[in-house]
């Protein structure tokens, strides 16, 4: 049995919780994680732990965003053990990026060194993420967790390699290689 | 004189450590006289740099307004919820 939890000043109604903040919640989940069986994991994981810690919870109004605080950790921790179990099997890297675009010697190979690719950066707002998310698909899943823990989530590398017991270098080149892929999909994607 | 391939590779870790003063004079005398691995350089900083600041500027680009919670989801939620509660 749980410690009863602290009523906050009115009565949780899970349903109309759920009913309330189940979307918003959800859209954001599945921005990031692109599965709906993950993303619905994620919110109920969610509303599971505010319910625990709704003693904690003061603001009337703020209720949404303290929501969203707490479903962004979630999905931080989501991605994380993720990215570990795929550690675990060893899923297939797919082909090395770099050895399609560089040869023995590490020069562009020449299909490489036309001059007609458009450049990233004139890609509008909207489409640059349209782009990015099609191309974070198609990505072996340990360098897109390992990008999206990066640069979505904004943890330091140092921080990826500890939780995953894995060497800072190894991070810099799972990187390395789903940057130069993502970067190489985006150029031929419009 | 480092490899177009090891140049990538240095671009890309300068955005994730300090590179030695070393590494980053070798990168930017190969730079100054590589049209490709300065094309690459400026993709792959804007990759970066474009995607923080969508996620801060305009996280509302990321989300699809039409994804909704299933309602069976949301029956099997509130359920968990109300077990626990």
């Amino acid at each position: 049995m749980e410690a009863p939890v602290e009523k906050p000043h009115r009565a949780l109604d899970p349903n109309e919780w759920v009913e309330l903040h189940g979307d918003s919640l959800f859209q954001y989940a599945y921005s990031r994680l692109r599965n709906s069986d993950s993303a619905e994991e994620v919110v109920q994981e969610t509303f599971v732990s505010a319910l625990k810690h709704a003693g904690q919870f003061r603001g009337k109004g703020a209720e949404g965003a303290w929501l969203m605080g707490i479903l962004k950790r979630k999905v931080v921790d989501h991605i994380r053990k993720s990215l570990r179990s795929g550690l675990q099997v060893d899923t297939s890297e797919g082909t090395d990026i770099t050895e399609i675009l560089y040869d023995e010697a590490g020069m562009w190979r020449p299909e490489y060194r036309r001059d007609d690719f458009r450049p990233l950066d004139s890609l509008e707002k909207e489409e640059f993420w349209r782009v990015l998310e099609k191309c974070l698909s198609g990505l072996p899943l340990r360098q897109a967790n390992a990008f999206k823990l990066r640069t979505l989530e904004e943890q330091s590398t140092e921080e990826i390699s500890k939780d995953l017991g894995i060497t800072a270098s190894t991070v810099w080149v799972l990187l390395h290689r789903a940057r130069t892929r993502l970067a190489n999909c985006m150029r031929s994607h419009w | 004189m480092l490899s177009c391939k090891e140049v990538s590779e240095l671009v890309s870790e300068s955005l994730d450590r300090r590179l030695t003063l070393r590494q980053k004079l070798n990168l930017w005398m190969h730079l100054a006289m590589c049209k490709l691995c300065t094309r690459f350089r400026k993709d792959i900083v804007y990759l970066d740099s474009q995607t923080r600041t969508l996620i801060h500027e305009a996280p509302g680009v990321m989300m699809d307004p039409k994804v909704e919670l299933s309602s069976e989801a949301k029956t099997r939620i509130a359920r968990k919820l109300t077990e626990r509660n």
